[in-house]
């Protein structure tokens, strides 16, 4: 087996869902590990020990000191406004966290000696309702929410960034991730919705009759295309996803199922204007440049991620109280 | 034809652009509000708007919308300079991205019933088959391009989600009277000056890039259009002729009857080889054409420049 070549790798959120996830793994693997998140560790213990922690913003002009101190090789951008409803609220607030902040934090990556940046975009999002399934890699397109456009528009940055300066930068364009520890914030997904309900025995709601479909990638697949990017000299984007897409529906039976439990739901009119009907991403091209592939199936990736919201039962039901 | 809109705000209306589509709106007997920086220059505010000193990120934005209640928006407003983007791409971002989406707000906010948004044939970056239409794939190589076709999308989400009809004007190379001769694009007014001054003149490599020139005059026509027509989406704003940097030296060069010297600079390269708009959509959708000859343009644009020095 060929010896990887261990790195000093930034994490922006690496409190978060998948950055967290991540920088668990890297540290498993040998990387030196920097985490910049403005959170504090909270009570699920997300922040793994042996990673060095700065609580600040990563659009803090302090950046810069800490780029400078730590040399970190590659950085792994994940910090973001994740809320697609709060970007349709506040589109001036999207902006300024995912394009204004990234773009500072690419400047001075670029210029402080970082080798490369790696950067989690959002293929959903992106593609919106682009008619052709699943979707390849659209070089640009018309996003349907803010959250959309300026996760495009930071990757146009990067691509810039790339032909001016010749500066390293890859995209993963990511699915619809699920797993453990997600939406602790409140900001979360379908799959850790429907998992924090079903363990709290909570009613659920299922919008637009749970006929949307999404592609559901488990984080471990996730983190492993990170692994990939960070050796690899491959510039531009990739999707990041299973290719297979579930409705919503499909998801809460197998959900249902796994937790053995009688759940309380309801079916709801579909929640807001522009919201994605279908998504699924063609994940082809990751294969062929970063030799990844996603290797869980929905169902063990769904026991895991149940499994985690049981064992956090009672972390979860303070959470709000 | 009577008018469906009746006041109408134009930022960046005292800018080259924006000052002849207020001009042409008074003329047509709209009423106009402009809110404009006047950061660099004096500028060319009509004397019969009522005028703004505000940038479009100014916290007072709102305050305007809220007091003159226009019925339509023309968002000229913004930082135009391609190579210093490069160099300062946040400044550039927060002026052109926030900034557009500040005023896209106050649309949401204050009932706007529409919004024409001058973008640029820049969004299309270098491509291969010409003239481009819009349904080519853009594909921007500058930070200032980047944020034209930024604004295109958030347009986008507007017209398409909130529900405030907007039409992204994608501008060719805007020539005529009044364009800034300091800056860096801007051949013909930049040209036509030193030619009245009697200095040398300078192109880029081999001076055979081309671009398409369209008149001011015809661009402002052209928002007007935009504004009462039922489209909504990118149109180009173009005449659909390639025209070299050398051609426009020599036409520039008889008008003004100058024996100016022709310098090249070898070391000065233009990322974008060729550009030429295909003007047809424009035709379909918003009933526009270019009237302005190169010929009668270029003319009025030097004697302009004539009466200037």
């Amino acid at each position: 087996m060929m010896k990887k070549k261990l790195k000093k790798i930034l994490v922006t959120g690496g409190l978060g869902f998948i950055g967290s996830n991540l920088v668990d793994s890297l540290v498993e693997h040998g990387h030196k590990v920097v985490v910049v998140d403005r959170n504090k560790p909270s009570v699920f213990k997300l922040l793994n020990p042996k990673a060095k922690h700065y609580q600040m913003d990563f659009g803090s002009p302090e950046i810069k000191k800490i780029l400078q101190k730590e040399k970190p090789e590659v950085i792994f951008h994940m910090a973001a406004q994740i809320s697609v409803p709060k970007s349709v609220a506040d589109p001036v607030g999207d902006a300024e966290n995912n394009i204004i902040k990234s773009l500072g934090l690419l400047e001075v990556a670029r210029k402080n000696g970082v080798k490369r940046f790696v950067f989690a975009s959002s293929g959903g999002a992106i593609y919106g309702d682009y008619p052709s399934f699943p979707t390849p890699e659209l070089r640009s397109v018309k996003p349907l929410s803010p959250y959309g456009i300026g996760k495009q528009t930071f990757e146009y940055y990067l691509f810039q960034a790339t032909q001016e300066h010749g500066f390293s930068t890859m995209i993963l364009r990511m699915a619809n991730v699920y797993g453990p520890r997600q939406g602790l914030k409140g900001n979360s997904g379908v799959v850790g919705v429907f998992c924090e309900k079903i363990v709290l025995d909570e009613p659920l709601e299922i919008f637009n009759q749970g006929k949307e479909t999404r592609d559901f990638l488990f984080v471990g697949d996730a983190v492993a295309a990170f692994h990939k990017a960070i050796d690899s000299s491959e510039q531009g984007f990739v999707n990041i996803s299973s290719g297979r897409e579930i409705n919503i529906k499909k998801l809460f039976t197998t959900l249902a199922k796994i937790s053995g439990k009688k759940v309380d739901f309801k079916l709801s009119p579909p929640r807001s204007k522009g919201e994605i009907l279908r998504s699924v991403l063609d994940n082809r091209l990751a294969k062929k440049k970063l030799n990844w592939q996603p290797k869980t199936s929905l169902e063990d990736g769904l026991k895991k991620t149940y499994a985690w919201f049981e064992k956090n039962k009672l972390e979860l039901s303070k959470k709000n109280r | 034809m009577k008018n469906k809109y009746t006041k109408i705000l134009v930022t960046g209306g005292a800018g080259f652009i924006g000052s002849h589509v207020v001009d042409l709106l008074i003329k047509r007997g709209y009423k106009v509000v402009v809110v404009d920086s006047m950061k660099k220059k004096k500028g060319w505010l009509n004397a019969k708007v009522r005028y703004y000193r505000t940038d479009i990120n100014d916290p007072g934005l709102a305050a305007i919308f809220k007091k003159e209640k226009p019925d339509a928006v023309f968002h000229l407003a913004a930082h135009i300079e391609d190579r210093v983007s490069v160099r300062e791409p946040v400044m550039n971002a927060k002026e052109n991205i926030l900034g557009s989406l500040r005023v896209f707000e106050a649309c949401r906010n204050f009932k706007v019933k529409k919004i024409v948004f001058a973008s640029s044939g820049i969004v299309y970056g270098e491509q291969k088959k010409f003239p481009l239409n819009e349904k080519v794939t853009p594909w921007p190589l500058t930070p200032y391009a980047i944020s034209k076709l930024v604004g295109e999308h958030y347009l986008n989400f507007y017209s398409k989600i909130i529900g405030v009809p907007g039409v992204a004007l994608r501008l060719a190379n805007v020539y005529g009277p009044r364009q800034d001769s300091r800056g860096d694009s801007g051949v013909v007014a930049i040209f036509s000056e030193k030619m009245f001054k009697k200095q040398a003149v300078a192109v880029n490599n081999d001076g055979k890039t081309t671009r398409d020139y369209v008149y001011v005059g015809d661009v402002a026509r052209a928002f007007l259009l935009a504004l009462e027509s039922k489209y909504e989406g990118e149109v180009n704003i173009s005449t659909g002729r390639e025209i070299s940097t050398l051609e426009i030296f020599k036409t520039l060069k008889t008008l003004t009857k100058s024996d100016c010297k022709l310098i090249f600079n070898p070391k000065h390269q233009d990322r974008i080889k060729r550009v030429c708009l295909n003007p047809r959509l424009a035709s379909k959708t918003i009933g526009w054409k270019p009237k302005i000859s190169t010929s009668a343009g270029f003319k009025a644009t030097v004697a302009w420049f004539k009466s200037r020095v």
